[in-house]
């Protein structure tokens, strides 16, 4: 128990750069779990591999450095509207996305952008699908979303190889 | 700061100097406040449109920039739009069809056209809705609510019905393409302008019914019955309908006017008979006082230009003339009729290039707006006179025009190709080679898919131009398009192999690109038709004999053994020459297993019907093989070539690569006839029987 709660301080004082996080000082805490800090890091599993996508690769702290938001809109700035609203749309959209595409979506990521009314989508479709099924699904979520929506809706698609959504692999735990 | 100061210093004091002249300046300014413009809310966006100009040699926007989604044919690009345009369709579908989930209303204020319409019943129904969707042109919903009305008993104002009856007569009872529904107008069936000939007048019950309670209106029931009836071809009904209404004295509106005139297109008369009933037409026109538009022209020119008369042209410029005089400027689709009458059958009219060429110079650089539905043939008609006349500069000009601008717009995707092809024909006539290669890299693959002809044409002009670095990117376009023709597959293998056979240093370079073409293509072919049974590739004895070159100097051996074979599975042969250049090619090489291996192989498949003795005769004095090569060949030709086999056959290279070794196992493969299958020995049952009554 000891080990782990002096792991993951000495953890959180290598992260933080400007030492804001905790010091050595302040380093016995009743409450381990609030202090580890694990969501959005994959560790090496036992015995397998790891495939990670591009979206999973990268660790929440290295966020604004290495890799930009999968969501754009004004909602949460000071005195934007319906952030709520926007944030269930969102995950509304993803769904019906990953969905109407077959679970097509390369490295399951898709960006949702807001500008003025305009919603914009972009994901990464695996070249398998053939373009005129791309476009008959294109055609399909843009009017259903825009009904749903009310906004004009706009796709944007790259085709990759299937293999291209995968940006990491993690060896499994002592094979490194 | 100091020399700021300064500065300013120094221009007030120039400006002080000449006080006198600011007064004089001032006095004699008269500023003009302009008027203020009316803008709508698009008027920004069309202004920055006009910035952005046509560019043919990339996809339009409507396609996804990724090179897997981009169209490289005019037919992909028409399914995709419509594949696109399907899904949007399947989406409206679904809302329609569940309008329950489609309740939430979050757009203030609400975006009617994202909802689902209202369902059609009792106690939806009313005169709003039903004026509503006549206004939205929706012709099925129209006559659904104005039926359900009709069994609830409510009562219906006579405007409106009298309204609902102009929408039946006017789109023929049939739900019109919607505006919004680009790729549909533009790429689908129906964009396509019925014939007049044919009768396909719906005569629905409730047209009668309307028209029936409407005629104490008096004239604009008529009016709207008659125009929709000859507008589908409904002649009998529509000349009877219009004798009705004269022998009650209905006055009638320019409308019904135009479309009568058009009516006698279909008219089996003399000329001179039919223009009389026209003059006839247009007297009433003038006794009912009644002043003629811009469709009264149109469908007049329309009419003259189909019948046939010597003196034709005078009549219809004195026509336009007299229609000019009134204040009716002719439209686009005026000059299209005019330049439809002279096409002539046989020859044009001496006429038309100066015609053609008076209003393609009045129109240069002009951006087009219609005014008639007329105006859409304008391009097709233009260019097809361009092409009877032949005249490239005319049809370059023509070109110019479409391009500039939005003028493409007016044409729908039918037309679009046509008018395309028309240029690419008179191209393929009149033009260069330096003009086919300007065009064609400006408008092919994303403005238009040429057809097999003009390639055919390219290919010659490559041989005669000796252009020999261009061939093969437009031998990889050819394939491209899908459209195999004999002709050209076998004009392009010829010049392939001029190409490669002449001196110059470039060749070497595209030897190799044009063996894997060639590779390519053969196996493209094998591969085409196993699982296609009408559709093939075209190829002779003759275009395989020059694959077979090709392959041979673009040093393909795998393949040029896949082409012997091929050969002689579809019972052709090869030409003594073209083994005679494979061996050269060979020895350019230095894959001397190759050649004894193609005249072994010759040998064994084509037996006594190729003369090869005096290729090998000569190949049995060269240095190029070395002695247990020789010693084949000489087994298998059963000669006695012992003049050349004495030769320095020392010197020969038997070190060779390791794929002519696996050619040289190959080929005993194939030499040997096909294996007899193995016989099966009948069971003695007699020896059964014992056996089992042991």
């Amino acid at each position: 128990m000891a080990l782990n709660v002096t792991k993951s301080v000495w953890k959180n004082v290598l992260l933080s750069r400007h030492g804001c996080a905790l010091t050595l000082e302040r380093s016995i805490s009743t409450t381990p779990a609030c202090n580890k800090i694990s969501t959005g890091r994959y560790k090496p599993l036992e015995g397998r591999y790891q495939v990670l996508t591009y979206d999973q690769a990268i660790k929440p702290h290295e966020l604004v450095h290495m890799k930009s938001w999968n969501t754009w809109n004004t909602s949460t700035l000071k005195g934007g509207r319906r952030s709520q609203l926007t944030t269930i749309e969102d995950m509304f959209i993803r769904r019906f996305i990953h969905g109407a595409w077959f679970c097509n979506t390369v490295g399951e990521q898709i960006i949702i952008k807001r500008q003025h009314n305009i919603i914009r989508i972009a994901f990464c479709v695996p070249k398998t699908v053939s373009p005129q099924n791309c476009y008959f699904i294109t055609g399909f979520c843009e009017e259903m979303l825009s009904i749903w929506l009310h906004c004009p809706v706009k796709l944007e698609i790259q085709t990759t190889e299937p293999h291209e959504g995968y940006a990491k692999v993690i060896n499994p735990q002592g094979l490194n | 700061m100091s020399f700021l100061s300064t500065a300013t210093k120094t221009y007030r004091a120039s400006n002080f100097h000449f006080p006198h002249q600011w007064r004089t300046m001032t006095s004699q300014v008269d500023i003009n406040i302009p008027s203020r413009i009316p803008r709508g809310p698009t008027d920004i966006l069309k202004a920055l449109e006009k910035t952005v100009s046509y560019d043919p040699t990339g996809p339009s926007y409507r396609y996804f920039d990724d090179p897997h989604l981009v169209p490289y044919q005019e037919r992909q690009a028409r399914m995709f739009t419509l594949a696109k345009n399907a899904g949007r369709k399947a989406a409206r579908w679904v809302r329609d069809e569940h309008p329950e989930l489609f309740t939430q209303v979050i757009s203030d204020p609400p975006v009617m056209s994202y909802m689902p319409s209202a369902p059609i019943n009792a106690e939806t129904v009313n005169e709003n809705m039903l004026y509503q969707k006549i206004c939205d042109t929706k012709v099925t919903d129209a006559i659904k609510v104005y039926e359900t009305m009709q069994e609830n008993n409510l009562a219906v104002a006579d405007d409106i019905k009298l309204a609902l009856l102009e929408l039946l007569c006017f789109y023929n009872c049939e739900d019109p393409i919607p505006m919004e529904n680009e790729a549909d107008r533009f790429f689908g069936q129906r964009a396509v302008r019925k014939d007049l000939y044919i009768n396909s007048w719906k005569n629905h019950p409730l047209v009668q019914t309307l028209f029936n309670d409407l005629q104490h209106l008096g004239s604009a029931p008529y009016c709207a019955l008659i125009c929709g009836m000859f507008n589908a071809g409904a002649k009998a009904e529509g000349d009877r309908l219009l004798a009705e209404a004269k022998e009650k004295k209905i006055k009638l509106d320019v409308n019904v006017y135009n479309s009568t005139i058009t009516r006698l297109i279909s008219v089996y008369e003399k000329p001179e008979i039919k223009l009389e009933m026209i003059y006839e037409i247009l007297r009433e026109m003038n006794a009912a006082a009644i002043k003629p538009n811009l469709s009264t022209l149109n469908a007049v020119i329309d009419t003259i230009s189909r019948i046939l008369f010597p003196e034709k042209f005078s009549v219809i410029i004195k026509t336009v003339a007299e229609f000019e005089r009134l204040g009716i400027k002719p439209s686009l689709g005026t000059y299209a009729y005019i330049a439809r009458g002279c096409l002539g059958r046989t020859k044009p009219t001496a006429n038309l290039k100066p015609f053609l060429t008076t209003v393609l110079n009045s129109l240069r650089g002009q951006s087009l707006e219609p005014q008639h539905a007329a105006d859409a043939a304008f391009f097709d008609w233009m260019m097809k006179g361009c092409v009877v006349c032949e005249s490239l500069p005319l049809a370059t000009e023509c070109l110019q025009l479409f391009l500039h601008a939005r003028n493409r717009k007016l044409s729908d995707g039918y037309k679009t190709s046509t008018f395309f092809n028309n240029f690419f024909h008179v191209l393929s006539l009149q033009g260069d080679y330096k003009d086919m290669v300007k065009y064609y890299r400006l408008l092919v693959p994303h403005a238009h898919t040429v057809n097999a002809m003009f390639y055919k044409v390219l290919f010659e002009a490559c041989d005669a131009n000796a252009a020999i670095s261009d061939f093969p990117g437009y031998w990889r376009d050819y394939m491209g398009t899908g459209a195999f023709h004999e002709e050209t597959i076998s004009t392009m293998l010829e010049v392939a192999v001029n190409l490669t056979g002449l001196p110059d240093p470039e060749v070497q370079k595209i030897r190799p690109v044009i063996g894997s073409l060639a590779s390519n293509f053969i196996l493209f072919k094998i591969e085409y038709e196993k699982d296609r049974v009408f559709e093939r590739v075209p190829l002779s004895s003759d275009m395989c004999n020059n694959i077979l070159i090709l392959l041979a100097r673009g040093h393909q051996w795998r393949s040029l053994q896949t082409g012997l074979k091929f050969m002689s599975d579809k019972v052709m042969l090869p030409q003594e020459n073209t083994i005679t250049q494979i061996v050269d090619s060979c020895n350019d090489h230095n894959n001397p297993n190759m050649a004894v291996w193609v005249l072994k192989y010759c040998h064994s498949t084509f037996e006594n019907k190729l003369q090869l003795k005096p290729v090998v005769a000569t190949l049995m004095k060269s240095d190029f093989l070395n002695d247990d090569m020789k010693k084949d060949l000489k087994e298998t030709f059963n000669d006695d070539y012992s003049s050349s086999s004495s030769s320095g056959s020392s010197e020969s290279d038997s070190s060779d690569s390791s794929d002519s070794d696996s050619d040289s196992s190959d080929s005993e493969e194939i030499a040997v006839p096909r294996k007899k299958k193995p016989e099966v020995p009948k069971p003695d049952i007699v020896q059964i029987i014992k056996d089992k009554a042991i």
